[in-house]
């Protein structure tokens, strides 16, 4: 049974589709000049100790209700390898697994992700240093210049066959475009998945 | 020995990319760090009457908040078109004067970045606010410089008038383009560490020397005091060049508050407090004769430029490169609006002027009743039109040749409207494009080793480019080693010189620094062997040994391995500093370089003019009923002088043809008129495609051998990927629904109305 996150469930969900219910993070087109320029804050409040698991390892951890899961992971755990491209859940650099399923860990508080298994960049390769195939496709394909993206496309990538949405290369360009990568390593993205789809299959 | 050059060869840091591990400036967490948050105006135009601090003070975590009034030791540069290296000539914070929507104007430090950011968002500002315009009035221009002057900036060759009067077809076509951001994925910061007056910064650069050697100047301090690490950089397209007002405030914030800072600024500050793409109106004039031959050439650029300061990015220097024709005159304007400094964002020479330049063409090749591909061999040249110089090499016709194989371009139908499939109206449309090739300075460290490795060591940047790739694959050739065996350390100021990364430059130029150093130890090791009692070329004249790819080679045939001869002399190792210098490079643009600045010779030296050259084909289809416009197919070919890395150059390539694709349909900095300012500051309405948006892009590389631009034989191919895109998919799009759009994006509205 291919798992699948309930907000891709709905068919034709795109990046533009999903953005337009996240309006309230992403910011309305400003009518007031002073609500154009703030950083959509938040309040402060107590912090309290969560615990998850990360990347097989059980983490505790203080943090504010208002902590997102990425600072939870880079400022608090020090964990770089997840990336901020907006903060904004619009980019999809931040993409982490969360109990299997893909998610914008800039729009996740950490403390929604309390007793939960989350799985980043840093928990793919082997112990032993073998890459996951997705990486290892990733690197052999091309499909990055910068390498920004990548940690959210990877993540992102092994959900998208994990769900079962790499039928075909349309599915997939379709289900891989709530990550935005500005160096237009489209299609090279597109071939790693192919590669490691079909190897899977193999 | 495998071939290390002009093959397909994986990152070297793919590994680091793909685990997470490589390290992009944001990632650095000196021990005690804050974290900063900017405040921006609310307004374009006008002052700060008063700024009330007192709620953000008193929020828990924050530490400090500053003001132009409380803000220690804050410093400011000059501006990079005004010769100095910042991204601005008008400082933020300075005082009260505000001159554009989003400046910042206060600087909040707090322990946490969500403290900070609440801390920024309870800053009351008030101002006084005065009338402004974000948008240039074409109408109210001004000639760059004192007019028919050394920089070209206004050119006249022959008699315009004369050509267009004897033409036999003519078309006078007024093109615009819009206000763009570059958005690297990555978001701009800065960290900042005091130590006592050492100061280290972390943070994302094409051009680590000019944050060194300006902020070392700003503070008066020794540059040997000055750290600037940037060892990966998520993207930059130009946006990273400078140094920027946050990072000069953040630098003051740390001072302030005795502990490091880090900012990042949020992805709507991206458009306020750096540069950008400045819009622009193009004005063609062509005449042709009834054979297609150019009898006139009329360019007239006129680009947006702030109240302060003039960012000239001359793109007409390139368009009167393009074709051969004896009537020519190209002017260079600015008008002002109501903004920050723009600056240069991906071919910014290029991509606005070849949108114009090539629609105009493909205009005048219907008027002619021409192949548009026959009306660029007609007009094509070996020598630059207005400067009397042969092209050091030009391959624009061979690229024509090879893109239309692979695309099928002899399938296009003769008459607009005249292909379908179905629903769907089917054009194809072509477009050129060219890139100068810039010359700069750069040295480069090589230190190799008999026990099989080498290492190699230059300020240059990895900008997603591959330049950790192609820098190892040089080293590796010359000395005969593998590429994994070479290290390279790059993106430190600390490093020998090398340029700023921008203008395609870095391959050409680092790379030739990197070339001469292997050359240098080559002929050191060929003096110390041929001293030697024993070896293969003991006794033989040193000047007669040469380097022939991981070879010493005497003059009868006697050779040794590189590595073989390393491990006999004692040191067992070589270290130089090679350097690149071309004969066009003058004492004074080596000396911008060496301290900091962009000194670029060419692409026109006294003997040659030099540039890339490529074609681009372009499938679109238009829905008959809902307009929707696509782009199932774009084909390519270039050619570039010596292609390092098959796979690396594919990706840059590709990418810059993906940009394109944006320009042309999706790209578009809108602006609310009424209050000055841009308006879709996100990255979800500032629309950049995404993978379904993206079909079959196919590049195709061609050999192209050119001695004179430098010993690699190697130009730049960083931009030029965008050069023709977005003139052949307006092309495409007259030919599919006889619609000439005029400005750019093209959306679905423009071909619907009449
Ligand atoms: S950083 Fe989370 S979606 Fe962009
Ligand atoms: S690789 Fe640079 S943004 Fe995707």
């Amino acid at each position: 049974m291919p798992k699948t996150p309930p907000d891709l469930r709905r068919p034709g969900v795109s990046r533009r589709g999903f953005l337009q219910g996240s309006s309230v993070v992403a910011g309305s087109l400003g009518i007031a000049a002073g609500a154009a320029q703030a950083q959509d804050s938040m309040p402060s409040a107590e912090a309290r100790t969560i615990t998850m698991n990360v990347n097989g390892k059980v983490r505790s951890l203080s943090v504010e209700p208002r902590t997102t899961l990425v600072e939870a992971l880079r400022d608090t755990l020090g964990m770089t390898g997840t990336k901020i491209g907006c903060n904004q859940g619009q980019c999809g650099a931040c993409t982490v697994l969360l109990n299997g399923m893909r998610v914008n860990s800039c729009l996740t508080l950490a403390v929604m992700a309390e007793g939960a298994e989350v799985v980043t960049v840093e928990g793919l390769a082997d112990p032993n240093g073998d890459l996951h195939p997705m990486q290892a496709a990733f690197a052999e394909n091309d499909a990055f210049q910068c390498g920004y993206c990548t940690p959210g496309q990877i993540m992102s990538a092994i959900a998208c066959i994990d769900e079962g949405h790499a039928g075909d290369e349309a599915e997939i360009r379709e289900y891989m475009s709530g990550n935005l990568c500005r160096c237009g390593a489209y299609p090279n993205i597109v071939a790693a998945i192919v590669q490691v789809r079909d190897s899977q299959q193999g | 020995m495998a071939q290390t050059i002009n093959t397909e060869v994986t990152r070297t840091d793919a590994r680091r990319k793909v685990t997470g591990t490589a390290t992009y400036a944001a990632d650095e967490t000196p021990s005690g760090m804050l974290h900063g948050a900017l405040v921006c105006s609310a307004i374009a135009v006008g002052q700060v009457t008063a700024i009330d601090t007192s709620a953000a003070e008193s929020e828990p975590g924050v530490v400090a908040v500053f003001t132009h009034e409380t803000l220690p030791d804050y410093k400011t540069v000059k501006g990079f078109y005004a010769g100095g290296p910042g991204s601005s000539s008008f400082w933020p914070m300075e005082g009260t004067d505000i001159r554009y929507a989003g400046q910042p104007v206060a600087y909040v430090v707090a322990e946490t970045a969500a403290a900070a950011r609440r801390g920024a968002d309870l800053v009351n500002v008030t101002y006084q606010e005065a009338d402004g315009s974000i948008h240039m009035d074409p109408e109210d221009s001004f000639v760059v410089g004192a007019g028919e002057d050394s920089e070209g900036m206004v050119l006249t060759k022959g008699d315009l008038q004369a050509g267009l009067d004897e033409a036999a077809q003519t078309v006078d076509m007024t093109f615009t383009t819009p206000f763009q951001h570059h958005n690297p994925m990555e978001m701009f910061s800065a960290t900042a560490e005091w130590r006592g007056d050492r100061l280290t910064v972390w943070m994302p650069s094409q051009s680590v020397r000019t944050l060194r050697h300006g902020i070392a100047g700003a503070y008066g301090l020794p540059e040997t005091s000055v750290r600037v690490i940037s060892p990966f950089v998520g993207g930059a397209f130009g946006s990273k060049a400078g140094i920027t007002p946050y990072a000069m405030l953040t630098i003051a914030a740390a001072k302030g508050v005795g502990a490091p800072v880090r900012l990042i600024v949020t992805r709507p500050q991206m458009y306020t407090v750096a540069t950008f793409r400045p819009e622009s109106r193009q004005q063609f004039r062509l005449g042709a004769d009834a054979q297609g031959r150019l009898t006139a050439f009329e360019h007239v650029e006129i680009a947006q430029t702030p109240q302060f300061g003039e960012i000239v990015n001359p793109g007409t220097h390139i368009t009167r490169a393009m074709y051969a024709c004896p009537n020519i005159h190209t002017e260079q304007r600015l008008a002002r609006s109501d903004t920050n400094s723009g600056g240069f964002m991906r071919a910014p020479n290029e991509m606005q002027t070849f949108f114009g330049l090539e629609s105009a063409m493909d205009e005048l090749a219907w008027k002619l009743g021409m192949d548009p591909v026959e009306l660029r061999r007609v007009n094509d040249t070996m020598t630059h039109p207005t400067e009397d110089v042969p092209f050091s090499s030009r391959s624009l016709m061979e690229s024509y040749d090879a893109v239309s194989n692979s695309f099928g371009w002899d399938q296009r139908g003769r008459e607009i409207g005249s292909m379908t499939d179905g629903d769907w109206l089917v054009g194809y449309g072509c477009a050129t494009a060219t890139y100068p090739t810039n010359i700069l300075a750069s040295n480069a460290r090589v230190r190799a080793q008999g026990t099989g490795n080498a290492y190699v060591e230059l300020a240059a940047h990895d900008v997603g480019t591959g330049t950790y790739t192609i820098m190892a694959q040089i080293a590796a050739a010359r000395l005969g080693l593998p590429v994994e065996a070479v290290d390279v350390v790059m993106g430190e100021a600390d490093l020998p010189v090398a340029p700023i990364s921008g203008g395609s430059t870095t391959a050409a130029s680092a790379g030739s620094a990197v070339h001469d150093a292997c050359v240098k130890i080559a002929q050191q090791l060929a003096t110390q062997i041929s001293g030697m009692s024993e070896g293969p070329l003991s006794g033989v004249d040193p000047s007669r040994i040469t380097l022939d790819d991981g070879t010493l080679r005497g003059p009868d045939g006697q050779s040794q391995s590189v590595m073989e001869a390393l491990q006999m002399i004692p040191e067992g190792e070589i270290e130089v500093v090679g350097t690149f210098r071309h004969p066009a490079l003058t004492d004074q643009l080596i000396k911008a370089t060496f301290s900091g600045g962009y000194g670029t010779a060419g692409p026109v030296t006294p003997e040659f003019a030099m540039f890339a050259f490529g074609a681009e084909m372009v499938e679109v289809r238009i829905h008959k009923y809902t307009h929707e416009i696509r782009v199932p197919r774009i084909h390519s070919a270039f050619a570039a002088g010596t292609w390092l890395n098959r796979k690396t150059a594919h990706s840059q390539l590709m990418g810059g043809m993906i940009w394109g694709i944006s320009s042309a349909l999706h790209e578009v900095t809108e602006t609310d008129k009424p209050r000055s300012r841009f308006l879709n500051a996100n990255i979800a309405e500032y629309l950049v495609p995404v993978n379904a948006d993206i079909r079959e892009v196919r590049v195709e590389m061609l050999e192209e051998q050119d001695d004179y631009v430098n010993p690699l034989g190697v130009k730049g191919i960083g931009e030029i990927g965008i050069v023709g895109t977005a003139a052949a998919i307006g092309n495409a799009i007259y030919h599919a629904t006889g619609k000439r759009l005029t400005a750019l994006p093209m959306t679905i509205s423009d071909v619907l109305s009449t």
